[in-house]
């Protein structure tokens, strides 16, 4: 009796252990399965979230199917951001949290021979095989496009002092200065964290510059044709300006700079070739690259303007003639993608442009101002002040310029803000996002009529396959 | 099992849990255990040679499915090319898992330990059991059919299963994986180093390696491979435990050993335990002229080796120990006995360099490896990535070695002798942890892709 009382006693306190582990399992289980508590889109790692399987055979039998269902169970887990904050505190508790570092296998390939095949590549440069567009075609350069109503609201003297000599976009710079292993590296991911500056790693592949160099090429003989000069510029990343020269090759980065002048030796002589790393150098202790967020800011957008000015043949509107204004906090995707860090937080600064410059949005007919006003949203969403952010077709009409003058440039997000300066020069700017495009360069240039195109694209997506195959059907839609 | 809808559902789930990996190959395992049934069932009943006849058909039914499905590429691979219609073989999960045990199940009745049992589907829940089913410890027939058909002991350890559950998951997901993260940052991913088109760029990568580098890899893969396979074995056991079946235990902290001997009575315990039961002792084992000895070591740990992995790295890797063990039967266990330290950093470094060879199919690239540890390259000490990766993982790495340590649980059972009936304590042993190390587990699953089990491809 005694003994069948104390196996009971154990039995019953067994019992009871498994009651807050099975209750808290049980949990889970239930919002688990509470399909609308699962997310569809992560606003931190801006992306839409593995969406459910679609049943087929095939992936039954072979058990795909139930692979892609654990991959959806998880990746939509309700709450995950808040299970992945802490995922990311238990990794930081991980070590000294010093650091950084993780390498895309693939993004790095031909580091090593940058200098090697830029010392060949500049030796033997693309022959020009395009003719360039004769003068005629392009919009009169000179004097400057500057609005009538900027110029009336201020003197010239007052307004716009004489901005300061942009440097020479095509000197050689081997070495500068910037964050280097002397900087605290925060912490490891996908991402190079140092100092208060989290960036993406930008490698060099050769097969893709060259592919991407025949893209701008292909571009240039198309618009040539038409008597339409064509711009190439490349954006460097944030990881090749602010970082020191010296330091790249140890977080395994390329030299944006080469990489740069070899992607322009691959090109004709016909294209007008921007390059903005100079003068982005130039500046490097503003704030020119946001700190938790992958895109360059809008004062980095201006810089790279001026020396677009240079090529283009136009005089720069002084920035001090633009209306400064502070959208608040913004909480960029690499800040979210670091762990969100206080470290890392930036301010939106946006400048609202001189003059009537309006804005038309096929599907967003109701924005009409280039420089949204988002200082109350979503902190993560504040990159969206610039032109209401990537959108297909977006046109700025500044009616203080010539009828005819229009140019249309084609952009990835880093071109939201640059945009908004070349209303200075054009009275239409077409505003092409191509990964959203479903026609051609040239159908809108044949709407259009446009004098210029821009072809703006960041570092990184000149050496993606998959944004240089959409870009290759925006040039010619093989269907 | 008492109760016929306890052992149906747990039939049905463990099929259900099996097929979710490989919805073809439920058919393969329920065939495997129809066959050992039957021949099991007519082993039984035959006489004299029958018996013999059965259990041979048994045997060759299920090391001609395993050789077929895991080993026919590497068997081609000795005539030429692998043609693509072999190399389209995909490896069932776990089939190395329940082969073996079907094995012990059909060997046992010939011998007369056990019973074969009349119902096949009690055969299929022995073969299915989800617990173990796909990452063992491979349970033995005769050691789990009393529990599992017969007198389940009940839920008297429902809250200890609880526990070694949590801790095993916790094992695997806040230890072996961010280990696993260190250690393919240095070594390369599996499936980078598998693509035989990228050798030429992986044995550049790891001719790069420092030596610092090499080591922290390796080291980060000793840690990965002992934490994830064990912390499977724990949540085999726990889940077992849950149920009232106790599963033998697999590991003994092995990183604790002096010798490889001493080692391998510690590792992967259920596998070497079937080799010298169901091999090495029907050989003869040590009770025959000292040239046959050494031939049955040799064919028990090829075999040994090859169970691991269809490919010859891993073959090599079983003569390692091999050579290993004899040396150590000739000599060698008598000079490590003088010093303990030495003793014990000899097992730890012939364990280091045996995960190298291991790791890498492809021989050359573990040479490289192996090369880097000494700076044969003239490879740099140190090198940034390797710095970095050491600070930031190192508290990681100091706790994943503890836990290699059997002080995690010799403090818990002095924590439970001192303070067993404070309430405090038992609150936060039985409640806090386990939930605490659930929740811990789900934040670090959540959002991971995929994050399979080393374990599963034996």
């Amino acid at each position: 009796m005694k003994d069948s009382h104390k196996t009971n006693r154990a039995l019953s306190r067994q019992q009871k252990r498994a009651i807050p582990f099975f209750t808290v399992l049980a949990l889970l289980t239930v919002v688990a399965f509470i399909l609308p508590l699962r997310p569809s889109t992560s606003m931190a790692e801006k992306r839409t979230l593995t969406a459910f399987p679609e049943f087929s055979a095939e992936s039954f039998w072979d058990g795909s199917y139930f692979d892609q269902i654990g991959i959806w169970f998880s990746d939509t887990f309700p709450g995950r951001e808040s299970y992945i904050r802490v995922a990311q505190d238990l990794e930081a508790a991980q070590g000294l949290n010093r650091n950084v570092v993780v390498i895309k296998e693939d993004q790095n390939a031909d580091n090593d021979r940058l200098d090697e095949l830029l010392a060949e590549a500049e030796a033997s440069p693309a022959v020009a095989q395009t003719p360039a567009p004769t003068p005629a075609a392009s919009p009169e350069p000179e004097p400057a496009l500057v609005p009538e109503t900027a110029e009336e609201a201020a003197p010239q003297e007052e307004s716009s002092p004489t901005p300061e000599p942009t440097p020479d976009a095509w000197e050689e710079v081997e070495h500068w200065d910037g964050l280097d292993a002397e900087d605290e590296m925060l912490r490891e991911g996908t991402l190079i964290a140092l100092g208060n500056m989290v960036f993406t790693a930008q490698g060099f592949s050769q097969d893709d510059t060259d592919s991407y160099a025949a893209i701008c090429n292909e571009f240039c003989r198309e618009l040539s044709e038409e008597g339409i000069r064509f711009f190439n510029l490349p954006v460097p990343t944030a990881v090749g300006v602010l970082v020191a020269s010296d330091f790249l090759p140890q977080i395994k980065c390329a030299d944006q700079s080469k990489m740069l002048r070899y992607l322009f030796s691959r090109e004709d002589e016909a294209i007008y070739k921007v390059n903005v790393f100079n003068n982005l150098l130039a500046h490097k202790d503003e704030y020119i690259y946001y700190r938790g967020d992958h895109h360059w800011t809008a004062l980095g957008a201006y810089y790279a303007y001026e020396v677009f000015c240079g090529e283009a043949g136009f005089t720069p509107v002084p920035l001090s003639e633009y209306e400064e204004v502070n959208m608040g906090l913004f909480q960029g995707t690499l800040y979210w993608r670091a762990g969100a860090r206080d470290l890392w937080e930036d301010e939106l600064i946006a400048y609202v442009p001189p003059g009537e410059v309006t804005m038309d949005i096929v599907t967003y007919p109701s924005l009409k101002d280039p420089v949204q006003d988002r200082s109350q949203k979503d902190p993560s969403s504040k990159y969206n002040v610039f032109i209401a952010g990537d959108n297909e077709t977006t046109v700025l009409t500044n009616p203080a310029l010539p009828e005819d003058s229009c140019c249309i440039i084609v952009k990835d997000s880093f071109g939201n803000p640059f945009t908004i300066y070349l209303a200075q020069h054009y009275r239409r700017v077409v505003i092409l996002d191509y990964r959203h495009a479903d026609r051609t360069i040239l159908s809108y240039v044949k709407e259009y009529q446009p004098q210029d195109v821009i072809l703006l694209n960041s570092i990184g997506l000149t050496q993606r396959p998959g944004s240089q195959s959409i870009l290759t059907t925006f040039l010619k839609d093989p269907w | 099992m008492k109760s016929f809808s306890g052992s149906t559902c747990l039939l049905l789930f463990s099929l259900a849990f099996y097929a979710w990996g490989e919805p073809r190959y439920v058919f393969l395992l329920m065939f495997m255990a129809l066959a050992d049934w039957f021949c099991a069932l007519r082993v039984q009943q035959a006489a004299g040679s029958g018996r013999k006849l059965w259990l041979g058909l048994a045997v060759a039914v299920d090391l001609g499915l395993i050789g077929f499905f895991k080993y026919s590429g590497l068997i081609c691979s000795i005539f030429g090319p692998v043609p693509d219609l072999v190399a389209r073989i995909a490896l069932p999960i776990g089939i190395s898992f329940y082969t073996f045990q079907l094995l012990t199940y059909v060997i046992d009745v010939y011998r007369g330990s056990c019973t074969a049992r009349e119902r096949y589907w009690d055969v299929l829940l022995y073969a299915a059991l989800f617990h173990q089913c796909i990452a063992g410890p491979i349970v033995r027939y005769r050691d789990i059919s009393h529990e599992l058909f017969e007198e389940r002991s009940g839920r008297e350890e429902i809250g200890d299963g609880i526990l070694r559950f949590s801790a095993g998951l916790a094992k695997k997901t806040l230890l072996a994986n961010p280990c696993g993260a260190v250690a393919d940052a240095l070594l390369l991913k599996p499936e980078v180093l598998s693509d035989p088109s990228l050798f030429a760029e992986n044995l550049a990568k790891l001719r790069e390696l420092s030596v610092l580098g090499a080591w922290l890899g390796a080291a980060a893969f000793m840690l990965q491979i002992y934490l994830d396979f064990s912390a499977y074995s724990d949540m085999a056991i726990g889940m077992g435990k849950m149920l009232g079946l106790h599963y033998p235990e697999n590991f003994r902290h092995p990183y604790m050993a002096r010798s490889v001997t001493e080692f391998w009575r510690r590792w992967h315990i259920s596998l070497s335990s079937f080799f010298r039961d169901y091999l090495y002792i029907p050989l003869g084992g040590n009770r025959v002229k000292p040239a046959r000895h050494l031939l049955n070591l040799f064919i028990v740990w090829a075999l040994t080796g090859l169970w691991h992995g269809a490919s010859w790295n891993f073959v090599l890797w079983g003569l390692y120990y091999f050579v290993f063990l004899v040396l150590e039967k000739s000599f060698l266990l008598r000079w490590l006995e003088k010093s303990r330290v030495l003793s014990h950093v000899y097992c730890l470094l012939a364990a280091l360099f045996g995960w190298i060879l291991f790791h890498f199919t492809d021989i050359r690239l573990g040479w490289t490896v192996f090369a880097d540890l000494f700076g044969a390259y003239g490879n740099p000490l140190s090198d940034f990535v390797t710095g970095t990766l050491l600070g930031n993982k190192i508290f990681l790495l100091l706790f994943s070695a503890l836990a290699c340590t059997p002080l995690i649980s010799s403090l818990g059972k002095r924590l439970d002798l001192r303070f067993g009936e404070a309430r405090a304590w038992r609150v936060l042993r039985d409640c806090l942890v386990p939930v605490a190390l659930l929740l811990l587990s789900t934040c670090m699953l959540v959002g991971e892709s995929y994050n399979p089990f080393l374990y599963f491809q034996f």
